[in-house]
């Protein structure tokens, strides 16, 4: 099941994705809604580029209807000069409408009285030529005054194509610019996708990590719990069993008169309860130390020491054992006390339950030291160690390395990587010439709590 | 069966006591050797000359467990004249499955050892 914390991850890809797709639909839009007007724009260019060609051809060709029907006597030429009068008319009016009121009145204003005037002339010069005049006809249109009409028309046709010309430029400068925003506008949307993308990235994989050790986690848990299961079942059973055999034992031993025999089973059973006693103490203080909630505190290690010495006085041999100290850290510790006190009590009593027998001067040592911010201590002895081929497995549940020397759970070791986690620091064990250095390693400040 | 001798490989001084007391109850003549883990019944054995008929192996020992000695003992020449019996509290079905693919464990008992499976095993 997901809790608040894993969702969260899926809730940011979702507004990555919304944010990422809100901008390719914007990108998308600008972008067709540019080309759309550069096109059109074009295409609009190219339409008062084809009028203004337009007016010019028509106007030449009424110049050239009049003047040739005067000049080769020929009314038919005023047919051609007719037809071509709306056509003129249509595209005058065309162009106009693509120009402003003010430009339409400029146009107006310079162009009326010059295409009247030849408008004029034209129609005179045709009623001349309909009464015989031609010669008068012809004059009309080849006089000066109608060169000059002319040319004022051409100027003011000039002035339209200029007009149309820069105010279609206008147009595409304002629609480059927005183009130039728009590819503005996509650089950094795709900027934007991208960085969203390595963001994404990366909290899919931060996720995926943690997903990945929570996984490991529960599945080392779920292992754990299994294997606990299963040696707590045996290991509890087991000296149940035995004892009830061996009561047996001794009450039919006791009806024969076989003391010996009956106090032999009765020891037996004896030391299987008081295993059992042991086992269910220290399953006690595994369930308590699981659970336990305690907050920080300054922790003097010498006191702890001292009494955790005191408290394993009456243990067997314990008097063989030269006891040294070296404290060495100068600033003070704050942790856990319960979790130090545990660590240090199972470790002192190790070093006593396993000395070497074949060793002349067994001793234990107690040393601290700090070390980047850590506080150190070490307990060494010259003990029986731990044999070589189950060094791995030392911190693990029911390991039991030397049973015939002395009683133990097999949850001393892994208590104490427990804890040690629960101080977030570490425990390591080192061979030291057949005996052994437990160091354990903890942050000196960070177990406020 | 003519036995000499068989061995019980458990770490338990409790059920070492009960076993020995069964078997030697069984036949007074038969010698019981003692291993407490399986490193130290395979120690046992390097040095003897006439293995043990028998051998009731506990599965859950420190230094070297049931099964592992199991995997190096099936290795041993000579390994297949002697009969292996799993005694132990595990009424796991695992252990029982793992057990009987062996080829020298003949049977599972559950502790303690009691007359009946003695003569079951060694009539």
């Amino acid at each position: 099941m997901l809790d608040k914390k894993s969702k969260l991850p899926i809730f940011l890809v979702k507004i990555a994705f919304g944010i990422i797709s809100v901008m390719l639909v914007l990108l998308l839009f600008f972008t067709q809604k540019v080309y759309t007007k550069l096109n059109y724009l074009d295409e609009e260019q190219l339409r008062l580029v084809r009028l203004s060609k337009n007016i010019e051809y028509y106007d030449e060709v009424l110049t050239m209807s009049a003047r040739l029907a005067v000049s080769k006597q020929d009314l038919s030429w005023e047919d051609r000069y007719q037809k071509h009068v709306p056509l003129l008319d249509k595209a005058i009016e065309e162009t106009l409408n693509a120009l402003s009121q003010q430009q339409q009145e400029q146009f107006t204003d310079k162009t009326k009285i010059a295409n009247g005037n030849l408008i004029e002339l034209e129609e005179l010069a045709f009623s001349l030529a309909h009464t015989g005049s031609w010669q008068d006809a012809e004059n009309l249109l080849f006089s000066k005054d109608y060169s000059v009409y002319k040319e004022q028309y051409a100027k003011g046709l000039h002035e339209l194509s200029e007009s149309l010309q820069q105010k279609l430029k206008a147009h595409q400068a304002s629609e480059e610019e927005l183009l130039r925003y728009n590819i503005y506008l996509t650089i950094v949307l795709l900027i934007s996708v991208i960085l969203i993308a390595i963001f994404v990235t990366w909290i899919l994989n931060r996720w995926s990590k943690s997903e990945r050790l929570a996984y490991k986690k529960l599945t080392e848990t779920n292992t754990e719990l299994e294997e606990f299961a299963y040696r707590t079942s045996h290991d509890l059973r087991s000296p149940i069993i035995s004892s009830i055999r061996l009561l047996d034992i001794a009450e039919t031993a006791i009806g024969k008169d076989e003391t010996k025999k009956a106090g032999l089973s009765l020891s037996h059973a004896k030391n299987s309860l008081q295993k059992l006693e042991a086992l269910i103490n220290d399953i006690l203080v595994l369930m308590e130390a699981k659970n336990k909630e305690e907050p920080s505190k300054t922790i003097e290690i010498g006191s702890l020491v001292t009494v955790a010495l005191e408290k394993m006085a009456h243990m067997e041999r314990f008097e063989n054992l030269n006891i040294q100290t070296d404290f060495q850290h100068t600033t003070t510790l704050h942790a856990k006390e319960s979790r130090v006190t545990m660590i240090l009590e199972n470790l002192i009593s190790n070093a006593i339950k396993y000395q070497n027998p074949d060793e002349e001067t067994p001793y234990i040592n107690i040393s601290t030291m700090e070390f980047n911010n850590r506080f150190v201590l070490e307990v060494s002895d010259n003990g029986l160690g731990i044999p070589k081929n189950q060094q791995d497995k030392l911190f693990t549940m029911f390991k039991r390395f030397h049973p015939k020397i002395a009683f133990g759970s097999g949850l001393g070791l892994y208590l104490m990587k427990k804890s040690a986690d629960v101080l977030n620091g570490e425990i390591s064990f080192k061979d030291n010439d057949g005996g052994s250095v437990f160091t354990l390693s903890i942050p000196q400040f960070e177990n406020r709590g | 069966m003519n036995l000499l001798s068989v061995m019980v490989v458990d770490d338990s001084e409790a059920d070492q006591f009960i076993s020995k007391l069964t078997i030697e109850e069984y036949d007074p003549c038969i010698e019981v050797l003692q291993a407490f883990d399986g490193q130290e019944a395979l120690d046992i054995l390097d040095t003897l000359e006439l293995q043990p008929s028998v051998i009731f192996l506990d599965i859950n020992m420190p230094r070297m467990n049931g099964h592992e000695f199991l995997e190096v003992y099936e290795q041993r020449s000579g390994a297949e004249s002697t009969v292996v019996i799993m005694l132990t509290s595990s009424e796991q079905k695992e252990d029982i499955e793992r057990s009987s693919a062996y080829k020298s464990v003949k049977n599972y008992f559950t502790k303690p050892l009691d007359i009946e499976d003695l003569d079951a095993v060694l009539k």
